[in-house]
């Protein structure tokens, strides 16, 4: 546990350095979410356009949640991916390897130091949000929970990405499918899918925590008494996903160290 | 401090018929405290997944590495306590970061307390003569000046072994024997076992106590720089001349035992081994004369001292002649 603060500090140092070194790369990220939100919203708002206040207010707040959850999950999903690419390019990723015991606890590290960052990020982008759209959104612990679960289990599938990436390098694509994939689960609901579609995609990581988490946001769930019975199938998705996701990776970088392609990308 | 017993590195290559190639075959050699060895081969000869194989990154067909005496293998995986690496050279460190933070993230990844985190950079720092350098981003350092920051990153947490892959290529002149000493003091003052791999000869002779020559994923020879010269004559006549040698003159050479002859279109070169002759200087005498009376034009007479490069060339030849074809 200390070794992970140990290197938790250490990322969240190298991070804030570079969002200070690059700090309008850093606002037109945040410009960037925004515009495509905004974009996304008014189009949607126009469709819905003669419906009730109150039904306009709820689908509002859906909207923002999904979008606001999308924006943390794509940030995980292309994580490792990301990062691995970057640390080959860079010549750094088998001096990562060298330096660390355990190079999944850095990239552990690195996320968590990641999301720190992000959190800070979306501070002006949340605001942002609330005073376009005029929406007021509910975020009860019981939400917070539903948003961890969320973001572990995306980090578990990130994970078996990253894996790929280090076996058959060049996989950039994949997390963006899954992004595309995400960023309709955060706009529409899983309920509008035929049966059978449904229950299939559910089991992907995000889709049913983000259904979970605009409900509570909304107010159509219970709220600050969220049930067992709609935690447990999220936490055990978000365990299985994160277990399948370090066997995965280990065994990945183990082949890679075998065939030696830890270096190249 | 480093002992490497019969690795070897095997790639299964090719769909979907598999193909095995051997990058490195029973490598054995060990290298004690304090001591700079250097394996030289030529590109592709098996150097980097040597180096590699010793710091974990490539794991080994068969074979182990046994570094101060603790094995490296199963969970004991992780080197980075004994040792530091350069494998990349200047790209080895964070080029959006400056040097002061490059060292900070690097010691906190390989468990340097906090509390002597900021000592050991400056002191680093200030030893690779950095200092003055140590809040600027590196992606505006000279590449002499990225290499000997990546190695003071190796170095962060006072590793006993360095191990640097090709650490002077694509450096100039000054920065190359910059490095140089410096690696020479890591070793005499520091007493650092360093494992350098390179194919610069210049290097290898000026820094290394003793050097292995590695070839197809073999070691051919280990030993002192003066072992390695010993597969040479120690030194050789040389006769340089301009012109066409005659058959009558060509014949006249052959009978002097011993004797290299290289020609080309306007003249040539005669190398007389000293060691081993009779009597040498009768026989510098003879081949001038031989010069002289084929009409020939004498343009140098100099004594040779052999080179590793000379050694190096001689002893790969060696190998690829010895080599099942």
């Amino acid at each position: 546990m200390r070794c992970l603060g140990r290197l938790y500090l250490a990322e969240l140092r190298r991070r804030l350095a570079l969002l200070r070194r690059y700090a309008l790369g850093t606002a037109a990220d945040v410009a960037t979410f925004y515009l495509i939100f905004m974009g996304i919203f008014l189009s949607m708002r126009s469709i819905v356009g003669d419906a009730q206040p109150e039904e306009l207010a709820q689908l509002a707040t859906g909207q923002v949640v999904g979008f606001l959850a999308f924006y943390f999950a794509s940030m995980v999903l292309s994580f490792v991916n990301n990062h691995l690419r970057q640390e080959v390019e860079q010549g750094t990723l088998e001096q990562l390897f060298v330096s660390s015991r355990w190079f999944l606890l850095v990239l552990l590290a690195r996320l968590a130091a990641s999301f720190t960052v992000d959190l800070v990020r979306f501070i002006p982008l949340c605001a942002l949000l609330v005073l376009s759209t005029g929406v007021s959104i509910r975020f009860p612990p019981a939400a917070g929970l539903v948003f961890i679960l969320l973001l572990l289990g995306v980090y578990g599938f990130s994970l078996i990405l990253g894996g790929c990436a280090l076996l058959f390098k060049r996989t950039g694509q994949l997390p963006f499918l899954f992004q595309i994939l995400f960023l309709g689960f955060g706009f529409s609901s899983l309920a509008q899918l035929p049966k059978g579609v449904d229950a299939f995609l559910s089991l992907l990581p995000f889709a049913r925590g983000v259904t979970v988490l605009k409900a509570i946001a909304a107010g159509t769930d219970g709220g600050a008494t969220l049930s067992w019975a709609t935690v447990m199938p999220l936490a055990v998705n978000a365990a299985g996903y994160v277990i399948v996701g370090i066997a995965v990776f280990l065994w990945t970088e183990r082949r890679a160290k075998q065939k030696g392609l830890l270096g190249r990308y | 401090m480093i002992r490497v017993e019969n690795l070897r590195k095997v790639y299964s290559v090719g769909w979907p018929r598999r193909k095995a190639i051997e990058a490195v075959g029973s490598l054995n050699f060990a290298i004690e405290r304090g001591e700079i060895f250097g394996l030289l081969g030529p590109n592709g000869a098996g150097k980097t997944t040597t180096v590699k194989m010793i710091c974990g990154l490539i794991r080994s067909t068969s074979g182990r590495v046994i570094l101060d005496g603790h094995p490296l293998s199963g969970h004991s995986r992780w080197p980075s306590r004994l040792v530091g690496a350069v494998l990349e050279g200047s790209r080895n460190v964070y080029w959006n970061l400056t040097a002061l933070e490059n060292l900070s993230y690097f010691g906190r990844l390989r468990g340097v307390r906090e509390a002597d985190l900021k000592r050991r950079a400056w002191m680093l720092l200030d030893e690779f003569g950095l200092k003055e350098k140590a809040r600027d981003v590196v992606g505006t350092f000279s590449r002499g000046m990225q290499q000997k920051l990546a190695i003071c990153c190796a170095l962060v947490n006072d590793p006993p072994i360095l191990l640097a892959d090709e650490p002077t290529l694509g450096l100039d002149v000054a920065s190359a024997r910059a490095i140089r000493a410096k690696l020479r003091h890591l070793a005499d003052e520091e007493s650092r076992t360093i494992l350098l791999t390179t194919h610069n000869m210049q290097l290898a002779a000026a820094v290394c106590d003793r050097v292995g020559i590695i070839d197809k994923g073999r070691l051919i020879r280990e030993g002192t720089i003066a072992d390695l010269l010993d597969v040479l004559e120690t030194a050789s006549y040389v006769v340089e001349y301009a012109g066409t040698l005659s058959e009558a003159a060509a014949r006249e050479l052959s009978r002097i035992p011993n004797l290299r002859h290289s020609a080309e279109d306007a003249g040539g070169e005669i190398h007389l081994p000293v060691d081993g002759a009779e009597s040498p200087s009768r026989d510098l005498y003879g081949v001038i004369d031989i010069v002289r009376t084929g009409g020939l034009r004498l343009l140098l007479v100099h004594e040779a001292k052999p080179s590793l490069e000379d050694a190096f060339i001689r002893l790969t030849e060696e190998d690829a002649d010895a080599m099942p074809r």
